[in-house]
C-alpha cells in the first residue's frame, strides 16, 4: 500500500543492493560531537530528474531538523532513503553507534529493518495502521516473537503507559482505531514508533490532514521528545510551521539542499522565497451577488455500513458564482458527499436538485452533460485510466460529444490536438501526450483532472480537495482558477481540510463533522482557531437554526 | 546498480520482440524437456517444418487448429481488455458445442441448408449467454469472475462426461486429431467440412482485424479500455461500466462458442463435444502471447497451432506423446505472461558518471 501511494514520477523497484558489510567508518571527529546521524551526498534519480541531488545533512541529539520543501522538492524521497524504505543511487548514512559514545558507524542503505534496528523510527502519511485491530495490538504489531506463545501484554501496557504519561499522547489505545479521530490515530502511529524506542525520529508532513488543536499537541509532545534526547527530522512544506518548531532549517528546491539555516536566521517570508523564487499570490475575491441556485441538497442521507461514509440530514444549497466551503477532517462524511455530488451514489433519503429539477437517475453521464465539473479527491483513483494516453484522459468526460466522436469512431486527431493545447496551456508536465497517464506524478495527475474540468466551462465545480498534493506554485494557480471561475458566476463546492484555503477561496464555510453538515456561515464568520475547533467536531454540530426567527 | 523502472509508454519494437523472445524461451525449455524425455528436439522441429512447408494438406492442417485458437484467444483478449478476466473460453466452447450437437442431432425438422448457419448462431449465442451469466454474478454481487469461469469449465467438462458417458482418461489430449465417436444422427451435409476449411479461418482473421479497429478507434473500444484500465474513474467519468462489461463478455464468450460450434461443423455427424478440449485453454496462452492486442492474436494463434501440428506429426513418426501439447502451452503461457508484465518497466544499469551528471 506504501508503495501504491507513494507512485512518484514513476515508481521504481529497488533490486536488492550489492550487500555490504557495514565496515566501522568513521566520519571526521570534529563533526562528531553529538552527532546522532551523518548522510553526505545522498543522490536518488528517479526516471528521468533527481528526486535527491548530493544532499548532506548532519543530526544532532535532541534538536528538530525540520526539511522544508514543495511537494515535489524531495523531501519524502530523503526521508524514505534516511528510513530505509528506498536506496540511493550514491550517498552515505553514518549512524551514531550506541555502544561507542562518538563513533559513526555506516548503515546498509535500503534496509528498513537494519534501519529500525539501529534506532531510526518514520511516522507518515498513510500510517499504515490495521483498521480492524485495536491501537495496543497496532503497537505492538511485529515486536513480539513468533515463538512465543502469549502475549506479554501487560508489560506492553505498562510501557505504552509510560509514553502516553511522559510525552502526552492521550489516546485509547484498547479500540479499534478504525473508531479513533484521525489525531488520535496519528498519537497511536506515533505510540507504535516510540514503542520500538528509536533514536532519531521522521516525521514526514506530519500535520497535514490534522486539525489545528491536534496539531498544536503533536508540537508540544514534539518539545518533550527532543527534550528526552530524542532527534526528530520533520519534513513540511510551511515556513510558518518551519520557523515555529525547527531548530536548523534545511530547504530543498527540486531536490538540491538551496540552503541550510538556524530557524532564528530567517523569517517566513525569506523562506518562501528561497522555497520557490517568488511568494505565490493570493486571489482575491471580489463582491459579487449570487446567482441562481446551481445545486440543492434537501435532507440527504447516506446509508453506509462503515461509519465514515454517512451522511445524516445535509442540506446544502449552491449558487451562481458562489463558493461554499466545506470543511472537515477526513472520514466525516466527505467521501459520501462528494459521490452524491458527482452523481456517482443516489442517496439513501432526500432530494438532489440540478438547476432547480430532480435528476431521473443519479447517473454520472448525466452529471457530466449538463455541465458540472468534479475534481475528486484521489484524482489518481477516481480520475485517470492509466493505461491510457494522456490525450485519451484529457477527453475522457466529452468522449461523446461531437468533437470526439464522429458515428461511433474516434476522432483521433481531434483527441490529440485539444490534449497538444491542454497539456501546456495548464503546465502540465507531461513527456509526451501520447505517454500513459501512469507516466504522470500524483501533482501532474491533479493538474491533468483539474484541466479537464476547467476547459469545460462548467456551470458548478465541485473541487474535492483540489490542492492535495500540489507543490506552492500551483496552489496558488488553482486557488487563482477557482477565483476567476467564480467571477464568471460558475458555483463552485470546495470540500477540503485546508483552513487556508478553505478561508481564502470561500464565500461561506459550512463544517461537516461525523456525517453532519452545519449552516454554512459566511467565511469572515471564522478564523483560523475557530473553523479548526469546529472541524475537530466542537462547537455547535447540528444544524443551527438559531439566527432564524429571533432568539427564542 | 540494477534498477527496475517503469516505463512511460512501451515502443512499438518491443511490444512486438517481447512475445517472440517469450516463445524463443518457451521452446529452449521444450527442447530441454524433450531432451531429458529421450526425444530428440530437432526431430520435433523438423517434423513441425514439415508439416508447415511441406504440403499444402499441412498447411491446411496448421490453419484449420488455429482458426479456433484465434477466436479463443481473441475472445481472451477482448474480455481481458475490459478488465473481465474471462479464463472460460474452455467451458464456452463446451457449451457452444453441446448446443450444436443438440440443434444438429436430427430432433429439430431443419432443411440441411439451413442447419449450418442455425447451428453457428446458436453456439455464439450458448458462448455469450454462459459469459454474460458470470458478467452478471460479476456486476451484481462482486464475484470473482476469474475463478467463477475457470471452476465453469470444470463444471462444463462433467456435464460433457455426464451427457456423453465418457472419462476424462478416454478423451483425445490436445493434439491428436480423432474425435471421440459419439452416436448422434447430426444431419450435417458434407459441405459442412468445407464450410470449416474456408469459412471459418476468413471469419476469425475478419474477426480479429474488426476487433483491433474496435478496441482502437471506437467509443465503444475507449469505453472498453477505460473499463478494464480504471472501472472507478470509467464510471466517475460518465462511462456506464455495467453495460460495457456485460456486452463485452458477451461477444468474448460468443466468440469462444464460434470457434466450438465450428469445430462440431467440421467433424461432421458422430462429432463430440470433446472434440474442443483444450482449445479455450491455449486460448489463454495465445492472448497472452499476442500482447492482448487483437492483431497479434493471428500470428499467435498460427504459431501454436503449427507446433501442436509439429507435436501431432512427431506423434506419428518417432512417438512423442501428444500430451506434449498441453505442456507446450503450460510454457508459452508462462513466458507470454512473464514477457508481458516485463515490457512495461526498463532495466537500468547506473554508472556513477551517469547519476552525478
Amino acid at each position: 500500500m506504501q508503495r501504491l501511494r507513494f507512485g512518484g514520477v514513476v515508481a521504481v523497484l529497488a533490486l536488492d543492493p550489492i550487500v555490504e558489510i557495514a565496515p566501522i567508518a568513521e566520519a571526521p571527529a570534529d563533526r562528531a560531537a553529538g552527532i546522532v546521524l551523518t548522510a553526505s551526498g545522498i543522490t536518488r534519480r528517479l526516471g528521468s530528474r533527481f528526486a535527491n541531488q548530493a544532499i548532506d545533512l548532519d543530526l544532532r541529539g535532541g534538536e528538530i531538523l525540520v526539511v522544508l520543501g514543495d511537494c515535489a522538492a524531495g523531501k519524502s524521497t530523503l526521508l524514505r532513503i534516511l528510513s530505509g524504505y528506498d536506496a540511493p543511487d550514491f550517498g552515505t548514512i553514518f549512524l551514531a553507534d550506541p555502544k561507542q559514545k562518538g563513533t559513526l558507524r555506516k548503515i546498509t542503505p535500503g534496509c528498513v529493518s537494519r534501519a529500525s534496528a539501529r534506532g531510526i523510527g518514520v511516522v507518515r502519511w498513510p500510517l499504515a495502521l490495521v483498521d480492524n485491530l485495536s491501537g495496543l495490538d497496532n503497537i505492538v504489531l511485529g515486536t513480539e516473537s513468533y515463538w512465543r506463545p502469549t502475549h506479554d501484554r501487560d508489560a506492553a501496557y505498562a510501557k505504552l503507559r509510560t509514553l502516553k504519561d511522559r510525552f502526552d499522547l492521550r489516546v485509547d489505545i484498547d479500540l479499534p482505531v478504525e473508531r479513533l479521530s484521525v489525531g488520535d490515530q496519528f498519537r497511536v502511529a506515533l505510540l507504535r514508533t516510540l514503542y520500538r524506542e528509536p533514536q532519531i525520529l521522521l516525521l514526514d508532513e506530519p500535520t497535514a490532514p490534522l486539525t489545528p488543536q491536534d496539531e498544536r499537541s503533536l508540537n508540544d509532545t514534539l518539545k518533550k521528545l527532543t527534550a528526552a534526547g530524542l532527534a526528530i527530522v520533520f519534513a513540511t512544506r510551511d515556513p510558518e510551521k518551519a520557523v515555529a518548531i525547527g531548530d536548523r532549517i534545511l530547504v530543498l528546491r527540486a531536490g538540491t539542499k538551496v540552503a541550510e539555516v538556524s530557524a532564528s536566521e530567517r523569517d517566513v517570508a525569506e523562506l518562501s522565497a528561497l522555497l520557490i523564487g517568488q511568494p505565490p499570490s493570493k486571489p482575491i475575491l471580489g463582491h459579487r451577488a449570487a446567482g441562481d441556485t446551481v445545486l440543492e441538497l434537501i435532507k440527504i442521507d447516506v446509508a453506509s455500513p462503515d461509519q465514515r461514509s454517512r451522511l445524516r440530514e445535509v442540506s446544502l444549497e449552491v449558487r451562481a458564482g458562489e463558493i461554499i466551503g466545506i470543511a472537515g477532517t477526513a472520514g466525516n462524511g466527505q467521501e459520501a458527499l462528494a459521490a452524491v455530488v458527482s452523481g456517482v451514489i443516489a442517496p439513501s433519503r432526500g432530494k438532489v436538485k440540478l438547476f432547480n429539477r430532480i435528476p431521473r437517475e443519479m447517473d454520472p453521464a448525466l452529471f457530466v452533460r449538463v455541465g458540472i465539473g468534479r475534481v475528486p479527491a484521489d484524482c489518481r483513483s477516481h480520475g485517470v485510466v492509466p493505461d491510457m494516453s494522456i490525450a485519451e484522459n484529457l477527453a475522457l468526460e466529452d468522449i461523446r460529444t461531437a468533437d470526439f466522436e464522429h458515428n461511433g469512431f474516434l476522432k483521433r486527431s481531434a483527441i490529440r490536438a485539444h490534449a497538444s493545447r491542454m497539456v501546456p496551456g495548464y503546465g502540465i508536465d507531461a513527456p509526451s501526450i501520447n505517454a500513459r497517464a501512469d507516466a504522470l506524478g500524483d501533482g501532474e495527475v491533479q493538474k491533468l483532472v483539474l484541466a479537464r474540468v476547467l476547459d469545460r466551462n462548467p456551470y458548478f465545480i465541485l473541487a474535492d480537495h483540489p490542492t492535495r498534493g500540489l507543490d506552492r506554485r500551483t496552489y496558488g494557480e488553482v486557488h487563482r482558477r477557482l477565483a476567476t471561475e467564480r467571477g464568471r458566476g460558475t458555483a463552485v463546492l470546495l470540500i477540503s481540510d485546508d483552513i487556508d484555503e478553505l478561508l481564502t477561496l470561500s464565500d461561506w464555510i459550512g463544517v461537516l463533522y461525523d456525517g453532519r453538515l452545519t449552516l454554512p456561515q459566511p467565511a469572515r464568520a471564522f478564523d483560523r482557531k475557530s473553523l479548526g475547533y469546529m472541524m475537530g467536531g466542537h462547537g455547535s454540530l447540528a444544524q443551527d437554526w438559531s439566527g432564524w426567527g429571533g432568539d427564542a | 546498480m540494477i534498477r527496475l523502472e517503469r516505463r512511460a509508454y512501451v515502443p512499438i519494437g518491443l511490444k512486438v520482440a517481447a512475445p517472440v523472445i517469450a516463445v524463443l524461451v518457451a521452446l529452449l525449455l521444450l527442447a530441454i524437456s524433450l531432451e531429458i524425455a529421450g526425444f530428440s528436439p530437432f526431430t520435433l522441429c523438423r517434423s513441425a517444418l514439415a508439416v508447415a512447408f511441406g504440403s499444402l494438406a499441412g498447411v491446411a492442417e496448421i490453419i484449420g487448429r488455429a482458426t479456433p485458437l484465434t477466436l479463443t484467444g481473441l475472445a481472451t483478449v477482448l474480455a481481458l481488455r475490459a478488465g473481465f478476466i474471462n479464463l472460460g473460453a474452455e467451458g464456452q466452447m463446451i457449451a457452444a458445442a453441446f448446443a450444436a450437437l443438440l440443434v444438429s442431432a436430427g430432433v429439430l425438422p431443419f432443411p440441411t441448408l439451413a442447419v449450418v448457419p442455425f447451428v453457428i448462431v446458436t453456439g455464439f449465442a450458448a458462448g455469450a449467454t454462459l459469459a454474460a451469466f458470470v458478467a452478471a454474478l460479476k456486476l451484481r454481487l462482486r464475484a470473482d469472475e476469474a475463478i467463477i469461469t475457470v471452476l465453469l469449465n470444470v463444471v462444463m467438462v462433467f456435464a460433457l462426461q455426464l451427457l456423453t458417458g465418457a472419462t476424462l482418461q478416454s478423451f483425445p489430449p490436445l493434439g491428436s486429431t480423432q474425435p471421440l465417436p459419439l452416436a448422434s444422427g447430426a444431419a450435417f451435409p458434407n459441405w459442412g467440412h468445407a464450410l470449416h476449411v474456408y469459412c471459418e479461418p476468413c471469419v476469425a482473421f475478419v474477426a480479429c482485424i474488426v476487433a483491433s479497429g474496435l478496441v482502437h478507434y471506437t467509443i465503444w473500444g475507449l469505453d472498453i479500455r477505460a473499463t478494464g484500465g480504471n472501472p472507478t474513474a470509467a464510471r466517475f467519468a460518465g462511462i456506464r461500466v455495467g453495460i460495457v462489461t456485460l456486452s463485452v463478455a458477451s461477444l468474448s464468450g460468443g466468440l469462444a462458442g464460434l470457434a466450438g460450434a465450428g469445430e462440431v461443423v467440421s467433424a461432421g455427424p458422430g462429432s463430440t463435444p470433446a472434440l474442443v478440449l483444450g482449445l479455450g485453454y491455449a486460448g489463454i496462452a495465445v492472448a497472452y502471447l499476442a500482447a492482448l492486442e487483437p492483431l497479434g492474436v493471428i500470428p499467435a494463434a498460427l504459431f501454436v497451432s503449427i507446433i501442436l501440428c509439429g507435436i501431432s506429426a512427431a506423434n506419428q513418426s518417432i512417438g512423442v506423446p501428444l500430451a506434449l501439447g498441453g505442456d507446450v502451452i503450460a510454457l508459452l503461457l508462462m513466458t507470454a505472461l512473464i514477457a508481458h508484465g516485463a515490457v512495461r518497466y526498463r532495466l537500468r544499469l547506473k554508472r556513477p558518471s551517469e547519476a552525478t551528471s
